[in-house]
């Protein structure tokens, strides 16, 4: 199959899921109970409940709201947040583009680095700077997310005071506009060199702890994909034509390794997400997880599903992104099999 | 391509006519049931412009023996417990340029000049005054700019052996980068002796070593137009390559990916990656292993063609005996590490003097046996975990003597041109002697 | 459509030669998948209509190049998948094959009442696809198969009493103590022992595990052994072990073998008959002397020439074919070796993509060759970006730039500006002809024999 066809196919089949999904993030949610805890307080009397109750639909059978709640959501209206007492659409934006700021570059930090680190490891396979690797790699794939943010915190933060925590110096923020939410964009749009430093600053904790599992995982497949290739036949033909060890290395065997470590790095963008959300709370980052943290603790049904079925959309389409990606550098991929 | 350096001095020469001598070598590999003896005291001889054929059994060593000659065992696990692979590379005919006269036997080449004594005869060369290399000792630079240029291989399986990723011209290019860049200037009509920053990096481009940036900057215009030749130029010599091996249409060919051609189409491309630079030493591991029938007989008809054509010397290896008959001019006989026999490809398929071989040649299924009744050699091969000294055959062999068992029969002369390890041709040496084997004494 | 049937050993009459198999017409397609809908777009015909006799106690040699559907047509052979078309016919005896030829080879709309009858009999009984319950065990277990690849086909986490018992297990044909003293049976008839019982496959040396292969195999008492290449990947001295193992057992137990490979000596050695495939089609069919003395087609012909063998003269240049096998998804017309073959005829079905594929070799040509429009595989109008190519091509169509036989079968091309308009004569496909007793094959030369 043609790449084009094959992501045609895959776009065809994605509303199918999306719909799964929010099926079932629906039915997974409302086995918690009934969302209308989160519109109560002392003083309502039993009818006041009961208006609630018939105001949001809740006295309908559940297919019936799982209809009204999906129609609202086409019509951009994700509901009401309690936890924010304001509707879930005026929210979302802003956290959405803080947790995405943290994701993005955490992510990138683990894809850099864990590549990097793989490929320098598989080169010299059972030698000192692999084992060093590898030990290291073993650490960031065991260490809880929560204790080793916490640790870095107390050091960074309390007994250094190298780095801060928060998002950005609200001082300097408040200065500059911000067209796209992501801090450290703004601050290069508006061309401030200040803010851009601060919200770097602000990032590198956070980033770092998050990002450190994922590199850990990354490195070990690349490590150990590249140590595979390097077996390969072809190798020994590259260097058999006189090629010197860096262009065996860097030409041949690294980008036939990249093939399976770029199926874990799809895999591993799923971990990031569900990391931030411990992240944000740790680095008091007010991101998308810390509020779906205070959501879920509060019962806050709207906000639940609406960051469950973003996560699973945004998930199903880096996915998309990996398998196409994984076609262009295997040549030999015969798509949709 | 003779740098006027000395590379160490050669403990052991060859006789005028040959172009590389392998003398005693051993190739040990560390495993977890103890030291595998996978080439234990291998000695040929291979001359200039034949086509030795090396036969023998799965895993009795003729891959390590071939990949040795350019150092590609892997080590570890791979050892190199001794012995030395001489060569004596060649280089242009200085009466004829390359065009071919009497001097150079219309080949356009000659030995390399012994850089000790500039060819006029001396200790280091024998008084051959010509260039002697032993392979598993020179450096690591010296050894990759003969890789690819005066010693190239093909391997058994051309699918396996091109890169999936990389079209079929970036593979051919870079031999032609690695080895030719003073001739992709030329073509390209780049003054390759200036030295200003453009000429530098597209004298960079040339032998593939840019990096990083260089490449967005040739990719400007300043410099795009020079690249841009330069890629015209090693696309008119990979197109020249692929023709001389038949492909049909080659400048359309040289854009696909290996997985878009046939078997034998890959193994041409391979064929003409490996020939690309002129090789004096073509080592072929089972080229044809991979193909059908067909497509292997063309193969090796386009390899004999462009042999004879170019006199390259040729280590064929095959463990398939009728058809080393058919191309070989010699025949090595390999097994478990050794070498058993050596002779003519005539005499050794008329008079097999090892008792390995004539066992081999008497277990292929041919129309004269009647079934059931094949020739089958008994038991197996033996494990090459720290042999004893005694004749590896030893146990499988029907002339098996008492001798066998406790010593080790040498590689000798029996006849002219014939050579057995077998004592069946041979007396064992008198005295109860350690193990009288190969005299080991290089390196 | 009788393939080679030759005589059978004297004093067995007609009915008493039982056919373990029978194939008649067998194809297997495979589709061919595109779009983003994977709508079907063609078809891989990688068996296409394959008809012979396997009779019992016999070896039939199937030889043929990579990838012209001989392991396809073993599996099918073996119920291991369901061709697409035609059937094969288990244990039929002579008399009945002969009936159901007779019956198939009149049109279905030519049946009489009587005439359906009798096939509808046949069938019930001995077609494969049709056989159920005990017919269909009974066939199972009469045909085993050995792969060429011993280690992939055995489980490496079992042990080889388990890979062996394997089948007796599960026809339920011994257990516990009885089981084992049966597995050791079988590895004893294959040379190995009670002492291998307990280890693991990758143990073993390759001819071991092919012996254990073929122990698996034999562990049913099975009447035919399809054998997919069972000693590609092992030495000669190996391969003599395996094959003068596997004659004992064909004279002990009266098997039959099918098999495949492409070395033809080994065929040589091992057949009684030998059917040559290329491109899923029978060429040539016949006893194991005569395709080697006397073989008629030329595809057998260049694989004798191509196979090296001691005996011959190694001076002589190898006479070798050109080109490669063409795409089973678009097999050539009347001949389909007529690609490639040295000896073709104008008879031999040239078609619009022999003009194609010959422009592939003329670069300039090639390049600016804009669209083929077909009307059939044998019409068709070439369109060039320009002029001078179509005339280029119209020129050499006519000269002796193209192979002469080719010219011969085609009309003189007509040249519409940028066109070229082609049309070949055409021809239907070349059917196996009788070349002497239980000899056939598929060339328009010599249909007579010689
Ligand atoms: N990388 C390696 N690590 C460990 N042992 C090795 C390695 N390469 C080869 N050997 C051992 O060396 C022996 C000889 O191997 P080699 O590949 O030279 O055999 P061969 O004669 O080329 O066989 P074949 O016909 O199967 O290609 C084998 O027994 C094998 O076990
Ligand atoms: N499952 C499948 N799906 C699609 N095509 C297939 C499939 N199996 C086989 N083919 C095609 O059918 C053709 C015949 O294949 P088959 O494996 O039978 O060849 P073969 O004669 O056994 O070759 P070899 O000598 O290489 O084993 C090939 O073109 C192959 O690509
Ligand atoms: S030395 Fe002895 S055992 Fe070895 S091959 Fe000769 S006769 Fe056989
Ligand atoms: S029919 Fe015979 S002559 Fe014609 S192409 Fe086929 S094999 Fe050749
Ligand atoms: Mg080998
Ligand atoms: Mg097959
Ligand atoms: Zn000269
Ligand atoms: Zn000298």
């Amino acid at each position: 199959m043609q790449i084009r066809d094959y992501i045609l196919r895959r776009l065809m089949v994605l509303p199918i899921l999306i719909i799964g999904t929010s099926i079932i993030v629906f039915a997974l949610t409302r086995i918690g109970g009934s969302p209308i805890g989160i519109y109560l307080s002392h003083e309502m009397s039993p009818a006041d409940v009961a208006e609630i109750e018939a105001r949001f639909h809740l006295d309908k059978p559940l297919p019936v709201q799982y209809v009204y709640w999906i129609s609202g959501v086409l019509r951009g209206d994700l509901g009401w947040s309690g936890v924010a007492a304001a509707p879930v659409t005026e929210i979302f934006p802003n956290k959405l583009a803080a947790t995405m700021e943290l994701a993005v570059a955490s992510g990138l930090i683990a894809v850099a680095l864990g590549i990097g680190l793989g490929t320098f490891a598989g080169a010299r396979r059972n030698r000192l700077p692999d084992h060093v690797i590898r030990v290291v790699a073993v650490g960031g794939a065991s260490m809880p997310l929560f204790w080793f943010a916490i640790l870095l915190l107390i050091v960074f933060w309390v007994y250094l005071g190298w780095f801060p925590v928060g998002r950005s110096d609200p001082n300097i923020f408040a200065s500059i506009a911000h067209p796209t939410g992501l801090y450290t964009l703004d601050a290069v749009l508006a061309g401030s060199f200040t803010a851009l430093r601060d919200a770097v600053w602000h990032l590198v904790l956070p980033a770092v702890a998050l990002g450190y599992g994922a590199t850990a995982i990354i490195a070990r497949m690349m490590r150990s994909s590249l140590v595979e290739e390097l077996q390969e036949d072809y190798v020994d033909a590259a260097r058999a034509k006189g090629l010197p060890e860096r262009l065996v290395l860097r030409r041949h065997a690294r980008r036939n390794a990249l093939i399976p470590t770029v199926t874990v790095i799809g895999l591993t963008f799923g971990f990031l997400l569900q990391g931030t959300v411990v992240a944000e709370i740790v680095f008091r980052w007010p991101g998308l997880g810390r509020w779906m943290a205070d959501a879920v603790l509060r019962g806050d049904q709207a906000t639940i599903m609406a960051y469950v079925m973003f996560t699973s959309v945004l998930f199903l389409l880096v996915n998309l992104i990996v398998d196409v990606v994984y076609a262009y550098l295997d040549r030999r991929v015969v798509l949709g099999e | 391509m003779m740098p006027a350096m000395s590379e160490k001095i050669p403990s052991a020469t060859c006789a005028p006519a040959v172009i590389a001598s392998v003398v005693d070598l051993k190739v040990h590999f560390r495993s977890k049931q103890g030291v595998v003896h996978a080439v234990d005291g291998v000695t040929f001889d291979i001359r200039d412009g034949e086509t030795l054929g090396l036969v023998g059994e799965t895993g009795c060593g003729k891959s390590v023996t071939a990949r040795s000659f350019l150092r590609l065992v892997p080590m570890p696990p791979g050892i190199a417990a001794g012995g030395s692979i001489m060569f004596r590379p060649r280089s242009v005919c200085p009466s004829c340029e390359g065009e071919g006269c009497a001097r150079c036997d219309q080949t356009g080449r000659v030995p390399a000049a012994c850089p000790a004594c500039a060819g006029e005869g001396c200790g280091d060369c024998a008084g051959s005054g010509e260039e002697t290399l032993d392979l598993l000792a020179v450096s690591d630079a010296r050894m990759r700019a003969l890789r690819g240029d005066r010693i190239a291989m093909i391997f058994q399986d051309p699918g396996k052996a091109l890169n999936p990723a990389l079209t079929i011209r970036d593979q051919i290019a870079e031999v032609f980068f690695q080895h030719r860049s003073a001739e992709i200037l030329d073509a390209a009509g780049v003054d390759g002796s200036s030295v200003g920053p453009q000429t530098i990096l597209l004298r960079r481009q040339a032998a593939q070593q840019s990096r990083g940036l260089e490449h967005a900057l040739l990719a400007l215009p300043p410099l795009r137009s020079g690249r841009n030749r330069i890629t015209a130029a090693v696309d008119a010599m990979i197109a020249a390559a692929l023709a001389e091996t038949q492909i049909a249409n080659p400048r359309k060919i040289m854009h696909r990916y290996p997985h878009e051609l046939s078997g034998g189409m890959r193994q041409r491309v391979m064929i003409a990656q490996a020939l690309a630079c002129n090789p004096d030493l073509l080592i072929a591991d089972e080229p044809t292993t991979a193909l059908d029938v067909t497509v292997q007989a063309r193969i090796l008809e386009l390899i004999r063609e462009l042999q004879q054509r170019r006199k390259t010397a040729v280590l064929y290896i095959s463990h398939d005996l009728s058809l080393v008959r058919r191309i070989c001019d010699r025949v090595a006989v390999m097994y478990a590490g050794r070498i058993a026999e050596t002779s003519s490809a005539e005499r050794i398929f008329q008079n097999p003097r090892h008792p390995y071989t004539r066992g081999l040649l008497a277990a292929l299924p041919s129309a004269s046996h009647s079934r059931g009744q094949l020739a089958a050699i008994e038991g197996t091969v033996p494990e090459l975990v720290d042999p004893p000294p005694s004749c590896r055959f030893s146990g499988r062999c029907p002339n098996e003597t008492e001798m066998c068992a406790r010593f080790d029969p040498p590689l000798e002369v029996v006849d002219d041109e014939h050579a057995v390890a077998c004592f069946i041709h041979h007396e064992p040496p008198a005295g109860s002697g350690e193990r009288p084997s190969f005299t080991a004494k290089t390196t | 459509m009788t393939a080679a049937t030759g005589p059978r050993q004297a004093g067995q009459t007609a009915a008493s030669v039982k056919l373990v198999l029978s194939l008649r017409g067998l194809k297997k397609h495979f589709p061919i998948r595109e779009g983003a809908l994977q709508r079907v777009v063609g078809q891989v015909r990688a068996v296409d209509g394959v008809s012979f006799d396997i009779r019992s106690g016999e070896t039939v040699g199937l030889v043929g190049e990579s990838g012209c559907g001989k392991t396809t047509l073993g599996r099918c052979v073996s119920g291991l998948s369901d061709p697409t078309g035609g059937a094969a016919y288990f244990n039929i005896s002579q008399t009945d094959r002969d009936g159901l030829d007779a019956l198939l080879n009149i049109p279905e709309a030519h049946h009489s009442e009587q005439d359906r009858e009798a096939l509808a009999a046949l069938e019930a009984a001995h077609r494969v696809d049709q056989l159920t319950g005990p017919a269909w065990r009974r066939y199972r277990r009469n045909c085993q198969v050995v792969f060429q690849d011993a280690f992939a086909s055995l489980n490496p986490r079992h042990l080889v009493k388990d890979i062996v018992a394997r089948p007796l297990r599960v026809y339920g044909e011994a257990t516990g103590l009885e089981l084992t003293e049966r597995t050791v049976e079988l590895l004893e008839q294959v040379g190995l022992g009670r002492q291998h019982l307990f280890r693991y496959p990758h143990q073993f040396s390759g001819g071991q595990r092919q012996r254990i292969s073929i122990a698996r195999a034999l562990a049913l008492d099975p009447e035919l052994i399809v054998l997919d290449e069972p000693t590609s990947s092992l030495d000669v001295s190996v391969q003599a072990q395996i094959l003068n193992l596997l004659h004992k057992l064909q004279q002990q137990r009266g098997l039959a073998y099918l098999f495949i490979t492409h070395n033809l000596s080994v065929v040589r050695h091992v057949a009684d008959r030998i059917v040559v495939m290329y491109l899923g089609k029978v060429v040539e069919a016949g006893d194991t002397a005569t395709i080697f003395e006397r073989p008629q087609h030329p595809y057998t012909k260049a694989l004798l020439a191509a196979s090296p063998d001691l005996s011959q003269d190694h001076d002589v240049e190898m006479p070798t074919l050109e080109g490669s096998v063409p795409d089973p998804a678009h097999p050539p017309q009347g001949c389909r070796f007529h690609t490639r073959c040295p000896v073709a005829t104008q008879a031999c079905g040239w078609e619009v993509d022999d003009v194609v594929r010959w422009l592939e070799y003329r670069e300039g040509l090639f390049d600016a060759l804009s669209a083929v429009r077909r009307d059939s595989p044998f019409e068709a109008a070439l369109v060039f970006d320009d002029e001078a190519s179509a005339k280029a091509l119209a020129a050499a169509l006519r000269s002796d730039m193209v192979p002469a036989p080719m010219r011969a079968a085609m009309d003189e091309p007509a040249l519409h500006g940028r066109e070229v308009q082609l049309r070949f004569r055409e021809v239907s496909e070349v059917g196996l002809a009788e070349r002497g007793a239980g000899h056939v094959a598929a060339c328009v030369l010599n249909p007579a024999g010689e």
